[in-house]
């Protein structure tokens, strides 16, 4: 492996709406890593901002909520502009591990890929904390991608990735909603970035649960893609 | 002619009068509103020339054949609006994100952190 990048340099963008009470233990082991942190706030009407207050993130703020894809190219706009090499997307609800942040960074470092997506589905220790019915949808959702975009991943909407500059300024994210997820797919294939995935832990906690998308929302996003490819 | 022949007449009149006064289009635009209001004159005057044109189409009635014709226009017009409701949030979303970003880097300070749109109406 070559050198591990400047901490400093690799950005971890965490959109965040109604976030407040976990939003803090979820950072902490960011900063603690060294990387820096953008939460881009999605005009949350929680008590968010004041659990952030004093702590060593860029706090990006949205005046009116945007939606989840929005948030994520808000950050990764701001990511660039302050001098990001890397760039880390990360779920604000605490399902991802900072632990699997050097290993996504890995195949950019190495010159190998252009954007890393993390998988629940390669590695089966992970694939046991995935609830049954939520992986039949996920299996559902690899092959709606794979059909869409020609790409085939083992994983469909797995919020943790990891750019290059390159391919963070390239993609430009313009569905506000959650089909960013097939979205960046396209643009992958357009912009004919290399990829690869690698074994990402996953942790359904209660309060994750709660927040996470329900299983009906798997229609809306299939809806929000095909619509979109019919009207631009 | 029939009360309401007379009572459609006006309407249309006056819808075309506040197209013209209030919206301003293309020329593309104009000409559709003109055939629009011109079509409905004729029609309304010889209401049977409906179910000629409709005979023509192998409709039985004329009222069916307007009734078709509505349900596709309304089908475009949906469609015509999505685009424009898409594009208007691509805008939206360009300056919250252009706010955003400049006040986080302290380029400017548009508003005051912590306030919404929504709390400010």
């Amino acid at each position: 492996m070559s050198q591990a990048p400047d901490r400093k340099k690799v950005f971890v963008i965490i959109p965040a709406y109604n976030e407040g009470q976990v939003i803090r233990g979820v950072l902490a082991p960011l900063i603690e890593s060294g990387y820096s942190v953008v939460v881009v706030d999605d005009a949350s009407a929680d008590d968010s901002q004041t659990a952030l207050a004093g702590l060593p993130v860029h706090c990006v703020r949205h005046a009116i909520n945007l939606g989840q894809g929005a948030a994520l190219q808000t950050g990764m706009s701001f990511a660039i502009q302050q001098g990001a090499q890397y760039i880390i997307h990360f779920d604000a609800d605490g399902q991802h591990h900072p632990e699997d942040v050097p290993a996504l960074l890995e195949p950019l470092v190495n010159g190998e890929a252009d954007i890393v997506f993390g998988s629940r589905f390669i590695r089966p220790e992970d694939e046991k904390f995935v609830p049954g019915i939520k992986r039949l949808a996920l299996r559902a959702g690899v092959r709606i991608n794979w059909m869409m975009t020609g790409i085939k991943l083992t994983d469909a909407h797995n919020g943790f990735r990891a750019l290059n500059r390159q391919a963070a300024s390239r993609i430009y994210l313009r569905e506000n909603g959650y089909a960013h997820a097939s979205e960046i797919l396209a643009q992958v294939r357009r912009f004919k970035l290399r990829y690869a995935e690698r074994p990402t832990r996953i942790e359904y906690t209660e309060y994750s649960k709660s927040k996470g998308q329900s299983l009906w929302n798997a229609f809306n996003i299939l809806f929000d893609v095909l619509i979109r490819r019919l009207i631009r | 002619m029939n009360l309401i022949q007379i009572t459609l007449v006006l309407t249309s009149a006056v819808i075309v009068v506040l197209y013209f006064a209030r919206m301003r289009s293309q020329l593309l635009d104009r000409a559709v509103g003109v055939t629009l209001f011109i079509t409905s004159l004729v029609t309304i005057i010889r209401p049977g020339l409906t179910t000629t044109i409709a005979h023509y189409f192998g409709v039985g009635r004329g009222s069916d054949l307007i009734f078709y014709l509505m349900i596709s226009g309304l089908a475009f017009l949906c469609v015509v609006l999505y685009t424009k409701i898409r594009k208007l949030e691509e805008t939206q979303t360009i300056i919250v994100r252009e706010i955003a970003i400049r006040e986080a880097s302290g380029i400017s300070r548009i508003e005051d952190r912590g306030s919404r749109i929504e709390d400010r109406r």
